[in-house]
């Protein structure tokens, strides 16, 4: 309920700044509609669906009376996310093998918790394998690090 | 006889050797990826569509069609073998071919599996070749009102059937037109949300948003739901596999039920497969002379449900390529790869591109067979994937992600978008916002804006373009309808229970 009535709350406030932004276009112009106006009726549709998210969360809460745990991400899954945004950060540095080698290891090692030798056959395995098929078979251009690949 | 001609010119395009190749690296991976929990047909398209963009495009779209439907062929052994669907519309292959397995009687459930989808995904085929031809010709008398109105429609029926919420079903709709909305306005070049960001002056990408809405969220989530299970032996040999005579008899009237059935659900926006093969397998159960044993472990349980969700294949290929309107998440990828060839999907698209379409009908006649083939003697070699551990796989599916969404235009905001994206999808899953709506509204948003502007514009600003013209009145007051029907209770406890089954 917690978790549906945040949801409710942030996309009521978002839908407030998409009309805010919709009224700095042209709603109409000489031909029609403006660029303004279909943005204009999406903040409309998100604010009023929003309070009507709000209004029908509350009222299964005060017909039920209970309570349910709010929805909270395991940490398992946030650090894999923060995994993979650190390692999209270093593809411009150490360029796509060395950061998704790193990524792979730092993944199946600190996430899952498994050996540090199965960590890194995984990690050298899977990046040696995307060398082999995605450079040197279907010669895609990904990042480069300083060492040329 | 003009669709017999125009079939025997597809052959032609589907015989050569390239998409030979391409169609049975599609369905291969396709089985594989419905054998697999937890990683479905539109993650996997989503990942593979930019390397798919660098074929030629029939080439491309008949590997694409062949994850689609060989997912579904895929998506049984689990179900049989583990009492878990590698798919969600295999989840009513568990009721009878889990029990069937239980009993000693592994080897025929599958195989009736693998009999029952070659023979309703040619079904499939076989009607998608009759009935697109002639939708598509009479599409081509809709103007912008009338597409807009179908449109309209078809996201309707998504959201509808999209989540247990229809207004969080709503939301996401809406927030997927908002972010159809980022970029350059269609008519005046104004930007839009970009944000002082150049990157987003084109919009955001929808090859990006998918990759990581499906994909990537999809990995968070499997990372949270990890458990263990114990594998059924598979049995060896494809004499262990045949089902019996008596077996084939008993499925007779399942195989043409999951056939028809799974074909016309599949031709609804919104209802998918998993939808199809629960109506079958109910439709199978009301009809036999002996319901109390559903559920037992009867073929009729394993055929019917497998027909069902192969032929709807075929069916939702039809307002793809005859109108441009996708009606679930995969098609609405297929639709994305469509534009990003160049095509104009719509009802001149079969038209303006027969070796395309007939093209991708005779292959999937091909990739059916490729199927079977595949299925039958190969499940046990399928089932040793499940044994493969989670944590070799999910960096592979990461690292596929990253190197597709950063092979279609070499930025990396992209990927720092997919990254983003990802986080929202897996948000979406946890507080039960449904996916569908958000990645169909953004594939039709721009040409859902360009119908309703060019509409307002042809009645210089009035409403009533869309009420004074009878086929868009009749799919507006219907969209209305399917809006408005779920605040009776009998209805909403229907739709409820309809969309938990999907789940």
């Amino acid at each position: 309920m917690k978790s549906d009535l945040v949801a409710a709350f942030v996309l009521a406030g978002f839908g407030s700044f998409v009309i805010h932004q919709a009224l700095q276009l042209d709603y109409a112009d000489q031909f029609g509609p403006g660029p303004g106006f279909i943005p204009f009726w999406v903040g409309v549709g998100l604010v009023a669906l929003s309070f009507c998210l709000i209004y029908s969360t509350l009222k299964a809460a005060w017909q039920r009376a209970e309570k349910a745990p709010a929805a909270r991400p395991p940490a398992k899954v946030l650090g894999a996310w923060a995994g993979l945004m650190a390692g999209i950060a270093l593809l411009k540095t150490l360029g796509f093998f060395v950061s998704f080698a790193l990524l792979s290891v730092s993944l199946v090692y600190l996430v899952d918790r498994r050996s540090l030798a199965s960590a890194a056959t995984v990690g050298l395995g899977s990046a040696v394998g995307f060398y082999l098929v995605f450079r040197l078979g279907l010669g895609l251009s990904l990042p480069a690090g300083p060492w040329g690949f | 006889m003009e669709a017999l001609s125009n079939l025997v010119a597809g052959f032609s395009v589907a015989l050569t050797p390239a998409n030979l190749f391409w169609c049975f690296v599609g369905v291969f991976l396709g089985t594989v990826v419905g054998v697999l929990p937890g990683l479905g047909p539109p993650a996997t398209i989503a990942m593979l569509l930019p390397l798919a963009l660098k074929l030629n495009p029939t080439t491309g779209l008949i590997m694409l069609a062949g994850i689609y439907y060989g997912a579904k062929y895929g998506g049984s052994t689990t179900s049989i073998l583990l009492n878990l669907p590698g798919e969600s519309a295999s989840v009513v292959t568990c009721l009878d071919g889990y029990q069937m397995a239980r009993k000693g009687r592994a080897g025929p459930a599958l195989g009736i599996a693998a009999i029952a989808s070659f023979v309703a995904g040619t079904f499939g085929v076989v009607a998608l070749m009759l009935i697109a031809p002639p939708v598509s010709r009479f599409a081509v008398r809709f103007g912008p009102p009338e597409y807009f109105a179908l449109m309209a429609l078809g996201l309707t029926m998504v959201v509808f059937l999209a989540g247990k919420s229809m207004i969080k079903g709503l939301l996401s709709a809406f927030f997927g037109l908002w972010l159809a909305c980022v970029g350059t306005d269609l008519f005046t070049a104004e930007s839009r949300f970009t944000f002082g960001q150049m990157e987003l002056l084109d919009g955001i990408d929808f090859i990006v948003a998918s990759v990581g809405i499906f994909a990537i969220a999809e990995v968070l989530a499997n990372l949270e739901e990890q458990s263990g299970f114990e594998l059924f032996k598979t049995p060896k040999g494809i004499r262990n596999l045949l089902p019996t005579w008596d077996d084939l008899k008993q499925c007779r009237f399942a195989f043409v039920n999951g056939s028809v059935v799974g074909f016309f659900i599949g031709v609804l926006p919104g209802a998918g497969s998993t939808i199809a093969s629960f109506i079958s397998y109910g439709i199978e159960k009301a009809f036999s002379r002996h319901p109390e044993k559903f559920g037992t472990g009867i073929p009729e349980g394993v055929a019917a449900p497998e027909g069902a969700n192969n032929s709807e294949t075929g069916g939702a290929l039809v307002p793809l390529l005859t109108l441009g309107i996708p009606g679930s998440n995969t098609t609405a990828i297929l639709l994305a790869a469509l534009i990003l060839w160049g095509f104009r999907p719509g009802p001149l698209l079969i038209h303006e591109n027969p070796g395309l379409f007939w093209g991708l009908v005779a292959s999937m006649y091909v990739g059916n067979i490729l199927l079977l083939l595949l299925n039958l003697p190969l499940v046990p070699v399928f089932a040793q994937i499940l044994r493969l551990p989670y944590y070799t796989l999910y960096p592979m599916i990461l690292g596929v992600s990253i190197v597709g969404v950063y092979s279609v235009s070499q930025s990396l905001f992209d990927v720092w978008m997919m990254g983003l994206f990802g986080l929202l999808g897996y948000t979406m899953k946890k507080l039960d916002f449904p996916a569908a709506p958000l990645v169909l509204a953004m594939v039709l948003g721009d040409p859902m804006e360009r119908a309703l502007r060019q509409s307002l514009m042809m009645s210089q600003g009035d409403l009533a373009v869309f009420f004074n013209r009878p086929m868009a009145a009749a799919m507006l007051f219907f969209a209305l309808v399917l809006l408005a029907i779920p605040l009776t209770q009998r209805v909403r406890s229907w739709r409820v229970r309809a969309v938990e089954q999907e789940l």
